[in-house]
């Protein structure tokens, strides 16, 4: 009953800064951050396509996203829907890299810029129907589908099939959380810059 | 409420450098450099605050400390903020190196305005009086940096009262919250602590 007399007082006292340490392990172990705006973007056919969302996973809705071409040139802009998703149909001849700039608001900006495989699965994209070649394979009487046409709808396919993992891959590159390292580097340089300032104010 | 790079155009930018220089001028300046320690650790508390996420109904906010900040530092939470703004731009690439001075003013003015208005009544009210004080602060210094980002954004031409209103009423939660974490630090500090207020320590 004594100690709980002596301490009360004091704990109370400490309840916030202890509480506010709680909140800080707590929330280290998922840094979900309202500081910045990611984006990330991928081709698929003559389309971008992507996504802004906030590093808590909140979808960036109705910002704004500017396609870029490799000089700066604004080649299209649209806005974010409910889902924070956006596709922007790209210009034939635009010169990558490619760069989407997302604005969300209050001062909140990311971009992310295509690279040169995107460019190719553009390319490479089935855009106008290929010549059918002649089937020399006298052997099926099944329907026979010419190579250009299986190729084309193999394409489409392979499209449809790969476009969550693009999306993936795309987004595992536009996102970069914050990792304890970071934190613990920043206290770090906190630390070595006070010790600096301690050190030249010791000599004068 | 950090802004990201690309958004400012750069006479605004220069300003904010500007300006941040002067404020940290005055603020290396009347440093006292006995209390060299406690600037880094009020650096560092503002450098991870950022990172703790409260869920307020729909959005996530997280604390600034700005006023507290401003409270126990005076003219030091320029260099104070510099510092964790710098790094935090590095390292979890939150607002940027080119928006660093104006990011640092628009935290670090409101702060220092209240340590200037506020700080005597902090230290030397009676037993309620220094929380109100601490609530001021906290509120008041979220409630600037909030203005200033939008007159920042303004600059870049978005509608002033517009702007103003989304960031000022996304932050009213944040503003009560820093309040009373505020308030509740005078209150700790005083008893526990009176000389991190800057108050003369009895014996």
């Amino acid at each position: 009953m004594h100690i709980y007399h002596r301490f009360w007082p004091r704990l109370r006292g400490a309840a916030w800064p202890l509480l506010l340490a709680l909140g800080l392990v707590l929330g280290l172990a998922h840094p979900s951050l309202a500081h910045k705006v990611n984006v990330y973007a991928y081709a698929e056919g003559d389309q971008v396509k992507g996504e802004g969302y906030f590093p808590g996973g909140d979808k960036a809705q109705d910002s704004l996203v500017e396609l870029l071409d490799g000089q700066g040139k604004l080649l299209g802009s649209t806005h974010t829907d409910s889902k924070g998703e956006f596709s922007l149909a790209v210009p034939a001849g635009a010169m990558p890299p490619l760069k989407v700039v997302l604005k969300a608001s209050m001062g909140h900006q990311g971009d992310y810029t295509l690279g040169w495989g995107d460019r190719q699965a553009m390319d490479t994209a089935p855009q106008q129907p290929v010549q059918p070649v002649p089937d020399p394979s006298p052997a099926a009487e099944a329907p026979a589908a010419s190579q250009g046409e299986l190729e084309q709808r193999l394409g489409h396919l392979l499209d449809a099939k790969l476009e969550p993992l693009t999306a993936q891959i795309a987004k595992m590159n536009a996102d970069r959380g914050v990792s304890v390292h970071d934190v613990v580097a920043g206290l770090g340089y906190i630390l070595g810059l006070m010790g600096l300032a301690a050190y030249l104010k010791a000599r004068r | 409420m950090h802004i990201s790079e690309g958004v400012l155009g750069g006479p605004v930018l220069a300003a904010g450098a500007a300006l941040t220089l002067a404020g940290l001028a005055v603020g290396l300046k009347k440093m006292d450099f006995d209390r060299l320690p406690q600037v880094a650790i009020m650096s560092a508390a503002f450098f991870v605050a950022s990172l703790v996420n409260v869920p307020i109904g729909p959005v996530k906010e997280h604390l600034i400390l700005n006023g507290l900040l401003g409270l126990l530092l005076g003219w030091a939470t320029f260099p104070a903020l510099f510092v964790a703004l710098a790094l935090q731009g590095v390292l979890f690439q939150f607002g940027g190196l080119t928006t660093l001075g104006v990011n640092t003013f628009n935290m670090a003015l409101p702060g220092v305005l209240c340590y200037l208005l506020l700080g005597r009544l902090a230290r030397n009210g009676g037993r309620r009086l220094p929380l109100l004080a601490g609530f001021l602060c906290g509120f008041l210094s979220v409630g600037g940096s909030a203005l200033l980002v939008a007159l920042s954004l303004a600059t870049a031409g978005e509608e002033f009262l517009v702007v103003a209103r989304l960031v000022v009423v996304a932050h009213i939660p944040v503003m009560v919250i820093e309040g009373v974490v505020t308030a509740s630090m005078v209150g700790f500090l005083r008893r526990v602590r009176p000389a991190m207020l800057g108050m003369v320590q009895q014996s």
